[in-house]
């Protein structure tokens, strides 16, 4: 099986009386780099969270290649979910198992790996975070920027194919967040993933990505190359390219 | 128009949104319960797990039952002297100490007790999981959430309650043994008598009703804290509900039960 295009159309949520997605289409480009970039609190992280199952859209379709999976039963999901990886905003880690358990859960979980086997491996992955010094540590006892990382590294153990990051470098220092954008770069090049990055940072996005689209009000309002973006005059995507507090999209965090 | 008929209606429709309410999560919880029952039996198995959950609900609780066993017997077998010195019946206190004990009071107490460490516990530790999208994290790892976090604890309250009660009964006749024979019972009829009026059924029943109670209160706890909604509020509003909702629980269905089988 190799990397799936992903595809949304008319994606509808509302949490009681507050619509976040409003009739959502998106194109997601299989075996790259997508990012899709928008403000705080604009419905990125619930996006992403309908891709992989987690929320349940009022209304719409998610398609992964030519299969619908909105509304799909649980084995479809999980079956789904073997080939999917998700890197939640504040890392998500299992608080009661050490950062090296924490790693190697999804080897032992989905492939009934031993925890000596699934843990050579969590290694591997943790010293390309410079991270091997923190094998027995609880979460807890990480900072955020640590913690981001070991999610990483969870998140990229089993090379699968669909790979969900929601702000990955939020949080980190610029040297971090190089060396993350790095990885992900790396990672593509190693597993040929389709790469979905929910990101509010514009200059990774436009550096990174081979495809980017801009939610806004519940929609997305733009999509295509970084150039594309660079090129483009639409208000609120000029205002967010530029950092501008005034325009139509408000304030700008 | 609309505000005057809202006076007559609005406590109809809240009645029946609390109705609905109530089916809504009567039925969702019994959902949980049965799949967290039958994903327990299957591989990968969860041995481990379900080795800490037991060491949780059963081992750390050990002394806070002995404490109420010790104590509720004591004060029982005071209150039971008392009375039955009015009609000269103090050779019964044995038997009405033990079997207060065994088929109600053992039970109850330790339930009530160990939702209090261990419910209410397991609702903040589960929320705290929502919150923190640790139960998202398992659910895209393709593994169960449920199996991995309700189906342990479930299991080690359905096995360490009886075991708990059992620690409550012999205790809490221990209790009132020290204080009738304080009080000039014959320790010797004070026991003999226990033999005489005490069946196995009794202790058994008891120790039964004791295992339903540890399903209640375990899996009522995970249902308030993985349905929890809200954040950090949410959380101590799942742990405290999680204890108010089973000790109405407990003791109703201790009611039922009692009436059944005695
Ligand atoms: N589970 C939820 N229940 C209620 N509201 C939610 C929930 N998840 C997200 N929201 C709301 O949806 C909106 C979008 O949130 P989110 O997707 O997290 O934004 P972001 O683009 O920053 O990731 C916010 O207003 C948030 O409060
Ligand atoms: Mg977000």
């Amino acid at each position: 099986m190799s990397a799936p295009a992903i595809t949304v159309r008319n994606l509808n949520k509302s949490f009681g009386s507050l619509p976040v997605l409003k009739g959502l289409d998106l194109n997601l480009a299989p075996s790259r780099i997508n990012f899709i970039i928008g403000q705080s609190g604009g419905g990125k992280s619930v996006l992403l969270k309908h891709l992989a199952g987690l929320l349940a859209p009022d209304q719409g379709e998610i398609w992964f290649d030519d299969r619908q999976m909105a509304g799909a039963a649980p084995a479809d999901w999980r079956a789904l979910r073997m080939r999917m990886a998700f890197l939640f905003q504040d890392g998500a880690l299992f608080d009661s198992l050490s950062v090296g358990r924490n790693v190697a859960f999804p080897l032992w979980v989905q492939q009934r790996a031993d925890w000596r086997a699934a843990g050579r491996k969590a290694r591997e992955r943790l010293e390309e975070l410079d991270l091997a010094g923190a094998w027995d540590a609880r979460p807890g006892e990480l900072s955020a920027g640590e913690r981001k990382r070991v999610a990483l590294a969870r998140a990229l153990i089993m090379e699968p194919e669909i790979l969900f990051f929601d702000e990955p470098t939020t949080g980190l220092d610029p040297l971090l967040s190089e060396q993350v954008d790095g990885l992900i770069g790396l990672t593509l090049a190693r597993t040929r993933a389709t790469v979905v990055v929910v990101s509010h940072d514009i200059a990774a996005a436009l550096a990174l990505a081979d495809q980017v689209a801009m939610i806004h009000s519940g929609r997305i309002i733009l999509e295509g190359s970084p150039e594309t973006f660079r090129r483009s005059g639409e208000p609120a995507v000029r205002q967010f390219l530029a950092g501008d507090s005034e325009g139509p999209l408000g304030f700008l965090d | 128009m609309a505000a005057q008929s809202s006076i007559i209606l609005t406590p109809v429709a809240r009645l029946g949104a609390l109705t609905l309410g109530a089916l809504y999560h009567l039925g969702n919880y019994s959902l949980l319960l049965f799949r967290a029952l039958a994903s327990a039996f299957g591989p990968p198995w969860r041995l481990r797990g379900i080795l800490r959950q037991m060491e949780a609900v059963g081992v750390e609780s050990i002394f806070v039952v002995i404490l109420t066993g010790l104590f509720t017997g004591g004060v029982f077998t005071l209150q039971v002297i008392y009375g039955f010195r009015l009609f000269a019946a103090e050779s019964l206190v044995g038997p009405t100490v033990a079997l207060a004990m065994c088929r109600e009071l053992g039970p109850v107490l330790t339930a009530l007790m160990v939702t209090g460490r261990v419910g209410s516990a397991m609702a903040a530790e589960l929320g705290a999981m929502r919150v923190t999208e640790q139960i998202d994290a398992l659910t895209v790892m393709a593994a169960d959430p449920i199996k991995f976090l309700i189906s342990p604890r479930i299991i080690a309250g359905l096995t360490m309650l009886p075991f708990l009660a059992a620690v409550a009964d012999f205790t809490g006749i221990l209790g009132g043994y020290a204080v009738a024979v304080a009080k000039g019972v014959d320790p010797g009829q004070f026991v003999g008598r226990i033999r005489d009026h005490v069946v196995l059924a009794d202790v058994v029943n008891g120790l039964t009703k004791s295992g339903v109670f540890g399903l209640i209160l375990t899996s009522v706890g995970c249902y308030m804290g993985y349905y929890s909604q809200g954040g950090a509020e949410g959380v101590g509003r799942a742990a405290t509900g999680a204890v108010v909702i089973s000790y109405v629980a407990i003791l109703a269905s201790d009611f039922l039960m009692t009436a059944v089988m005695f």
